[in-house]
């Protein structure tokens, strides 16, 4: 499980985050929404501790990680699977040594083990393994978030997934793959998901539980019941352009 | 009142960025103990720096050491002393300019490369990316570069003390008229331990200048592509400087301390 206590940060004397508290228990997957610059992507930093905040506490499966040593910190980061936006791939490895990377680096295993579970992965985020020697950038967008997805699960067997826009810029049928992929692992490996996107359709398909963030303040947590009825402004107005996509929801909540 | 605030600005901005290149290179420094240690990557690092440079340290080595040996040999011809032309070109190139220009080279030429790589790994989040996987980017990233310039810079500067030695020669017997034997006689004259030395701790001071400020530039390279060139840019140019200023404090110790030897 992940909590944020009264979370404070901000980058030099911008505030991003301001007093942000929430809650996402074990198996659980939440959206995280809201506009551009409003602190989503931070978040996710904070939770894997690659920046700390000035105020608050971060609890992962318990254990505040704002005071975790750094020896600590490595095997609370192995519990936790993160696909950055736009994949973050290593540009000069191929994808095999993306995919294999944690492996290469951490593990004793000889290479044409690694070799099988890279196949393996591969072939369980949907790609062809006639890829392995391709580099990143040689990838469409769509299938660089696969790699990311298969690069994040080979590497440490996560327990979390952190999601920053997984769909952004893509077509709408690698769309519908990452987002089946998303649903697939949180429900086959019972993990805990945080998806960080302003893409509000993908959102929907993706989580049932929804936290909207606007200039870094949580402005709402809840389900699209609780969305729906919503009467803050500024949730009002940010799903105003997705009037559609709610009312499809309940549509399909109906049937 | 205005310029007085720019001023002070530029005053607070420079002690700020003085400040982190120490800690970073505190940290570089304390990365080169302890494991793992990337070996591939090192020599990878390596031949890229040395093996990369070797044409321009060759070119740069034979036509500073012809431009020199030509101005000495007009000069030494008015006193007559043509004959003492191996043993200037001996001090100046193995002391001075075989260092800085190498230093200079390998700044212009490996600085860049470093803070363009690295800081497009960090504007494209490979460098969080790696911290997620449990690696520590500067033991993977910067502490192979620096072993790399360490071994390499000395090297590079050896070589290009040889082929400035080399021009010098070419032009002694070619256009000065002085015998292979004087000259070469002249230049071991001067190869004692103290010209040695000192021609020897400047690239290794450089090699540790070039690689602090290249890879401080590169982690902390902010702004997308933009400010990547900007990095880039500003690694060059301070490497550069840093070398030309810490080329004057070596030279002023060293002499302080190994006088006897010169």
């Amino acid at each position: 499980m992940i909590e944020f206590r009264n979370v404070c940060f901000s980058y030099g004397d911008k505030p991003v985050l301001k007093n942000l508290s929430f809650f996402i228990p074990a198996g659980e997957a939440r959206v995280i929404m809201g506009q551009s610059g409003s602190g989503k992507s931070t978040i996710l930093r904070l939770i894997l501790r690659l920046a700390s905040p000035q105020e608050g506490e971060i609890l992962i499966d318990g254990q505040n990680i704002c005071r975790a040593k750094d020896s600590e910190l490595r095997e609370i980061r192995k519990r936790i699977g993160m696909v950055f936006q736009e994949g973050a791939l290593f540009d000069s490895l191929t994808v095999g040594e993306n995919v294999g990377y944690y492996l290469l680096e951490h593990s004793r295993m000889k290479f044409p083990e690694i070799a099988d579970k890279v196949k393996e992965m591969l072939g369980f985020v949907g790609l062809s393994e006639d890829i392995i020697d391709r580099l990143p950038d040689e990838l469409s967008g769509g299938m660089q978030r696969r790699v990311a997805i298969g690069r994040a699960l080979l590497s440490t067997d996560p327990k979390i997934m952190l999601y920053d826009e997984p769909t952004t810029g893509l077509d709408p049928k690698m769309t519908t793959n990452i987002v089946n992929l998303i649903n697939r692992l949180t429900e086959v490996k019972n993990v805990t998901s945080i998806i960080v996107t302003h893409q509000i359709a993908d959102a929907f398909e993706v989580a049932e539980k929804f936290i909207v963030i606007d200039s870094g303040e949580s402005i709402f947590d809840g389900d699209i019941s609780q969305l729906r009825q919503a009467s803050d402004p500024r949730i009002v107005e940010f799903l105003k352009p997705f009037r559609d996509s709610i009312a499809n929801v309940q549509k399909k909540d109906f049937i | 009142m205005k310029l007085i605030k720019i001023l002070m600005d530029w005053l607070r901005h420079f002690a700020s960025e003085s400040q982190q290149l120490f800690f970073f290179s505190a940290k570089m420094i304390a990365s080169l103990f302890g494991k793992p240690i990337y070996v591939s990557e090192t020599f990878e690092q390596m031949y890229l720096i040395g093996v990369g440079s070797l044409f321009l340290i060759v070119l740069t080595g034979i036509s500073a050491g012809q431009g020199m040996a030509l101005q000495f040999s007009n000069e030494l011809a008015d006193f007559g002393s043509k004959n003492y032309l191996g043993r200037i070109m001996a001090i100046a190139i193995i002391r001075e300019l075989g260092p800085v220009l190498t230093g200079v080279m390998v700044a212009a030429r490996v600085a860049a490369g470093i803070t363009a790589e690295i800081g497009a790994m960090k504007s494209s989040d490979q460098l969080d990316a790696m911290v997620a996987f449990g690696i520590d980017p500067i033991r993977k990233l910067a502490a192979p570069r620096l072993i790399s310039l360490i071994i390499m810079v000395p090297v590079l500067t050896i070589i290009c003390d040889v082929i400035a030695i080399v021009g010098g020669w070419l032009i002694a017997i070619f256009i000065s008229h002085i015998t292979s034997l004087t000259y070469w006689t002249a230049v071991k004259d001067r190869l004692n331990f103290g010209n040695i030395f000192i021609g020897l701790v400047k690239p290794f001071v450089y090699a540790f200048v070039i690689g602090f400020i290249s890879c401080y530039k590169g982690f902390s390279a902010e702004g997308g592509t933009k400010g990547v060139g900007r990095a880039t840019t500003e690694s060059v140019m301070i490497a550069s400087i840093t070398i030309l200023i810490a080329n004057f404090v070596v030279t002023k110790v060293v002499f302080s301390l190994i006088r006897g030897y010169l």
